[in-house]
């Protein structure tokens, strides 16, 4: 026994020196991973473009927080200003995550709890499809977009409907786990499908699925290469102040810009502090069998 | 399940035909977007592989994989070079990022000092526009950043041009998928570790096991099918490995990947055809890789699951 106890006294300590190491480690990554986004704001902040270029990397007083205020005025791509910009965002990623949460909530609803004939055929399609990499079909895709006047135009949405993907996947299994037996008194009491469906299977789903939903907006806010490609014209602010720098970087008046850079990340960084327990607990998947 | 009862209802119809027209209705959209959007496009992308447009008619053959394969054999083409460089950002992702970020995951779950803080700043690249992290990354390493000002003071040097030298520009684009990428499979390995019984991990403490064998042998196994579905989906993008190229180098000082590449041709070349024909043929080499990691890796489930 005193030597089991000792043993495993001498395993706590090592534990414990493992442990002190590894505090120092991540405290030192984090602090790495933060200094750019703080070297973001200290410019955010300094006088104006000829300031910025006298000393870029010191932080300098006063503040000049008008600097965000300005980036609402003069940030300009394509004709589009810092709101327009900011308002195809909010289109975008919402219309993206609604769009594409409602289609594979439909589908993976009807392939959980139905019994039809071809269910296995979607269901295994919808697997073995994630699981073929196409890597050649963007000039496919882009040429197609351009026959439908999907470039430029709202109209891309209709491109997030697909109701197949990882997140069909996640809410399949979801509605897997969900108990039938609340349907099957609803059908009783004499609800239709769409009812039970709508007031009944979904809402129950709903803390897994606006984790989904959060991760979806969050995807859609910050991709810049699909808007680059097909809306050029529409600029959202993760493609527009890619091509704003992109295009002024020699002009550009850089703390005014980085304002704006840092504007961009509120939304997402808001959005991520209110749902991040709900993300980190609700997100699990358990392996692709099919 | 819904039983299909052929009894008939107030409304006329029998439950079993109301059933038929909700399922009907429910899948209609998705299955014409999947016709569409995924038969359609990668049947026509296979058709442009095969085709080449001259004076205004389509032309029918190989030459854009005997263009391929004569770009190939030249070794110090950009295939070539986007090819070495997709395997390197691949292999970097495999062996350098999943191994640590699952390390990091662990200790989070192990709950070290400060771990609730460390979860949400070691998450935020992931969250925040990888344009604007690349951005701010841009002007750090650049000539009158504060990292050239700091290694000034080190070293009395100036700091090499990281992204417009060929000698750094790879290494420097790696480095920025390892730093900032570490976060990426956070999510699903925490979700994957909380799920883990507690009670499985004391009795292999109380047993005496270590932190590497608690870590291989009972954390590992344990969340394998998390694991083993991040491995196959990084199997599923080899050849769409890629980095920040399009932020940072737009290919420029042999940076280029294969995805880059076919992107760059879109977006700034305006031709279609020849790279519908290099993506039809790493999809060729690609999908047979992943089926068989599929299988190979989800054999290794039913093995531990047994």
């Amino acid at each position: 026994m005193a030597i089991e106890k000792k043993n495993y006294v001498g395993n706590n300590k090592v534990r414990k020196a493992v442990f002190g190491i590894v505090f120092i480690v991540f405290l030192l990554y984090a602090v790495a991973l933060l200094t750019p986004y703080f070297y973001g704001f200290v410019i955010s902040v300094k006088e104006n473009g000829r300031a910025f270029m006298r000393d870029p990397v010191r932080i300098t007083f006063p503040f000049y927080f008008n600097n965000y205020i300005k980036a609402f005025e003069s940030l300009e791509v394509e004709k589009t200003g810092f709101f327009g910009m900011f308002f195809n965002s909010i289109w975008y990623s919402v219309g993206t995550t609604l769009f594409s949460l409602f289609s594979c909530t439909c589908t993976a609803y009807v392939i959980s709890k139905y019994e039809f004939k071809g269910k296995g055929l979607i269901y295994s399609t919808a697997i073995v499809v994630m699981m073929i990499p196409i890597y050649g079909s963007l000039p496919a895709r882009y040429r197609l977009y351009t026959q439908v006047g999907f470039i430029n135009s709202p109209l891309i949405l209709i491109a997030s409907l697909g109701g197949f993907g990882t997140y069909f996947i996640y809410i399949h299994a979801f509605f897997k786990s969900l108990s039938w037996s609340y349907a099957e008194a609803a059908f009783i009491d004499g609800a239709g499908n769409f009812k039970v469906f709508f007031t009944i299977m979904v809402p129950m789903l709903l803390p897994s699925l606006s984790a989904l939903a959060v991760m979806s907006f969050v995807g859609a806010w910050n991709n810049y290469s699909d808007p680059l490609l097909f809306l050029p014209k529409m600029p959202p602010l993760a493609s527009g102040l890619y091509t704003y720098e992109f295009n002024m970087r020699y002009t550009a008046n850089h703390p005014v810009y980085f304002a704006g850079v840092i504007i961009s990340l509120i939304p997402v960084i808001s959005i991520f502090a209110i749902f991040q327990n709900t993300i980190m607990s609700s997100v699990y998947t358990g392996g692709l069998k099919g | 399940m819904v039983e299909t009862e052929k009894r008939k209802t107030f409304s006329g119809w029998s439950k079993k035909a109301k059933d038929r027209a909700f399922i009907l209705a429910m899948l209609a959209i998705p299955v014409l977007h999947f016709a569409i959007f995924y038969v359609y496009i990668n049947f026509n992308s296979i058709l442009m592989a095969f085709q080449t447009q001259l004076e205004g008619k389509i032309q029918w053959g190989f030459q854009h994989f005997e263009r391929m394969f004569t770009e190939f054999g030249l070794g110090d083409s950009i295939l070539s070079q986007a090819f070495i460089n997709t395997l390197t950002f691949w292999f970097t992702s495999m062996l350098v990022i999943l191994p640590i970020s699952f390390v990091l995951c662990y200790f989070l779950y192990k709950k070290v000092t400060m771990y609730r803080i460390y979860r949400v700043i070691f998450y935020l690249p992931s969250i925040i526009p990888s344009s604007v992290t690349a951005i701010l990354f841009k002007y750090m390493i650049a000539g009158n950043g504060p990292i050239a000002e700091i290694f000034m003071s080190m070293t009395g040097t100036e700091l090499p041009t990281l992204l417009t030298d060929s000698t750094y520009a790879m290494k420097t684009l790696l480095f920025y998928n390892v730093f900032f990428g570490l976060g990426t499979n956070m999510v699903l390995f925490s979700g994957a570790m909380s799920n883990i019984d507690s009670s499985i991990i004391e009795a292999g403490q109380i047993d005496g096991a270590n932190m590497f064998v608690e870590m291989t042998q009972l954390v590992i196994p344990m969340m394998w099918p998390t694991l083993s579905t991040v491995m196959i989906f990084d199997f599923v993008g080899l050849f769409n490995a890629s980095g920040p190229i399009l932020l940072l180098t737009k290919g420029a000082y042999n940076t280029y990947t294969i995805s880059y590449w076919i992107y760059d041709r879109v977006l700034f070349g305006g031709t279609y055809n020849y790279p519908a024909a290099v993506g039809l043929f790493f999809t060729l080499i690609g999908a047979p890789i992943a089926l068989f990691m599929r299988w190979l890796l989800n054999h290794g489930v039913d093995d531990i699951t047994m």
